[in-house]
């Protein structure tokens, strides 16, 4: 018995007591996919910090690294919170991986989609100053191939593009444009990547060993293979910190600018951007150190790509991309006219 | 797998339970007829079991050596349970796949159940666990990593995809109690034709395709004691439950996974 078989639309079966709930049902578009790759990186967090390490006093100790360098009214409460997590290191960190695992939970509810959102706005902010110290931006070694300016702002940052609202008037031209519109849209693009190009040619970034030598510290512990890419692409720019940094500065500068270009145009500064977003995960951040067993979250490279297809503009006929999907429009493989939905 | 013991000793009794319940679907789709899935329940009762077994192997310790978790004994018959599993569904999938000429990971609803049994194969391969010389104790520190890590967070990465793909669908599935007898004439309308009855009356197992044998689902008109009631005649058991079996088994999978990085 195929469970495709027995699946039905709710509005399908009669006598429904959520019947008024059942013609709202509809296939994910463009929107609902990517709130639901959000929700899987929330999960994966939240599997992440399961993982042994965090439940030994070196997590707090790695919290507390992210305090000097920041202004004493930020570097304070990071060390309280983190002294806090040490007293209470494993009731702290379930709490944390729970907190997590509902974020995403919640992201894939539609009835709970607003208030986890809203839920990892505020989640999200609170880690990255108690957490992360700002993702180190108010710091001189801040830079992109590390990470700046934190994974867990960018989480933020999706959930507010992806909030699930229309705002009235003309279909959006890119998914991220249906909540807060194509101007806040293309502004809050701006800020974010021309801060990366900013933050490529910091001092502590453009010194002839410094973009080696971060390259090989993230690099250190992981598995053979990708210390081995590391320790290339460090020996690669061996003495070259200066022009590397500009180079990287500059391609940042042109995905920056690229949403408000004609949509061609725009489309070949987002793939520039997947690629630079790719390439800084792969190199500069060791996949975020995951295969390490010590990382919290995949750092910013996979948030980074999941933006640029939120800002992918739409064709010139409405779409999955900017309009909500047609309902019942799916049908499966393996049964012919049906419109049923598998479960599995 | 390395971890805290409470957490994997909870999650262990999170598969056992969810092992229990298909258990129970498969009895109660055998005993009073209900159209079910048997072979994903009973794959979900195996994998509830095998990996209740890894995730607390010290609950085993009367066992002998070689059948412990990470013994020979456990992990080539859980490794040849779960191989079988993996061809089973590799063949459901085959089997679709010729039948409408494309393969969608969205629509094939059993590629994701030959991942997960291929996950299973995988991680009793590769993960290293206490009965192993130089596995991992149950104390919070982490043990040696994971052959091929890199898979490992691929499939941790499906697992968690997988799970939000299926609570967003939760709600697309109908409430048995919503359920109503099909009217009489559309079974066998069904049975010529699943296309030509309307989804919206057909009885949910009369308008199956895929019907077969499973679940005991002999459509009207099969051939069947007129007698015995039709598990066309019956709703099936509940959808939702048995996704939520599927979103936990995804989490916990991702969970093992990740922590044997």
């Amino acid at each position: 018995m195929s469970e495709v078989a027995v699946a039905r639309r709710h509005e399908t079966w009669p006598g429904d007591p959520d019947g008024g709930a059942a013609g709202a049902w509809q296939a994910p578009d463009a929107r609902r996919l990517l709130q639901l790759a959000l929700g899987a990186l929330w999960l994966l967090d939240a599997a992440l910090q399961a993982q042994a390490f965090m439940f030994t006093r070196a997590f707090s100790r790695m919290l507390a690294t992210s305090a000097p360098g920041n202004p004493a009214l930020l570097a304070h409460p990071i060390s309280w919170s983190a002294g806090l997590i040490a007293q209470h290191g494993m009731a702290s960190n379930a709490l944390f991986a729970a907190v997590q695992l509902l974020l995403g939970l919640g992201i894939a509810g539609r009835r709970t989609v607003r208030v986890a959102l809203g839920a990892s706005i505020a989640w999200a902010l609170a880690v990255w100053w108690l957490g992360e110290g700002l993702g180190g931006v108010l710091t001189p070694a801040a830079s992109p191939v590390t990470g700046a300016p934190g994974a867990v702002i960018l989480y933020a940052l999706l959930a507010v593009l992806l909030w699930p609202r229309d705002r009235p008037g003309a279909p959006a031209p890119f998914v991220a444009a249906r909540a807060v519109g194509a101007p806040v849209a293309r502004a809050l693009w701006l800020l974010l990547w021309a801060s990366l190009a900013y933050f490529a040619v910091q001092p502590a970034g453009r010194a002839p060993q410094a973009l080696p030598s971060m390259i090989s510290a993230m690099a250190t512990g992981e598995p053979a293979w990708l210390t081995a890419v590391g320790h290339h692409a460090a020996a690669l720019l061996a003495g070259h910190g200066l022009p590397a940094s500009v180079a990287l500065a500059a391609a940042l500068a042109v995905a920056a600018a690229g949403v408000y270009l004609p949509p061609q145009a725009a489309r070949a500064t987002l793939v520039l951007a997947v690629v630079l977003a790719a390439a800084i995960w792969l190199v500069g951040e060791a996949l975020g150190g995951i295969l390490t067993g010590a990382s919290t979250d995949p750092n910013t490279g996979p948030l980074l790509m999941l933006l640029a297809v939120a800002y992918w503009p739409a064709g010139a006929t409405p779409d999955r991309a900017t309009q909500p999907a047609e309902e019942g429009r799916r049908g499966w493989p393996d049964r012919p006219g049906s419109r049923t939905a598998s479960p599995r | 797998m390395a971890g805290p013991a409470w957490l994997a000793d909870s999650f262990a009794a999170l598969m056992l339970l969810t092992a229990l319940y298909c258990a129970g679907r498969l009895a109660a789709a055998r005993a009073r007829h209900r159209p079910n899935e048997q072979d994903v329940d009973l794959v979900h009762v195996l994998m509830g079991v095998a990996m209740a077994g890894m995730l607390a192997p010290h609950a085993l310790v009367l066992l002998p050596g070689v059948a412990q978790p990470g013994g020979t004994l456990w992990d080539g018959t859980w490794g040849l349970v779960f191989g079988a599993a993996t061809v089973w569904f590799t063949a459901r999938v085959a089997r679709s796949y010729r039948a409408t000429g494309r393969l969608r990971p969205a629509g094939s609803h059993h590629l994701p159940h030959l991942i997960m049994s291929m996950t299973m194969v995988y991680m009793l391969a590769t993960v290293p666990r206490p009965a192993q010389p130089g596995g991992p104790a149950m104390d919070g520190s982490a043990g040696p990593a994971v052959h091929f890590p890199v898979l490992a967070l691929i499939l941790a990465q499906f697992m968690v995809a997988y799970v939000m793909w299926t609570a967003d669908r939760l709600p697309a599935l109908a409430p048995v109690r919503a359920w109503r007898p099909a009217p009489a004439a559309v079974p066998a309308l069904a049975l010529a034709s699943p296309a030509a009855a309307s989804p919206a009356r057909a009885s949910p197992a009369a308008a199956s395709p895929a019907t077969g044998s499973h679940g005991g689902a002999s459509p009207a008109g099969s051939g069947a004691s007129p007698a015995r009631p039709q598990p066309a005649s019956r709703p099936p058991l509940s959808l939702r439950l048995a996704s939520c079996c599927n979103i936990v088994m995804g989490l916990v999978m991702a969970y093992m996974l990740i922590v044997s990085l």
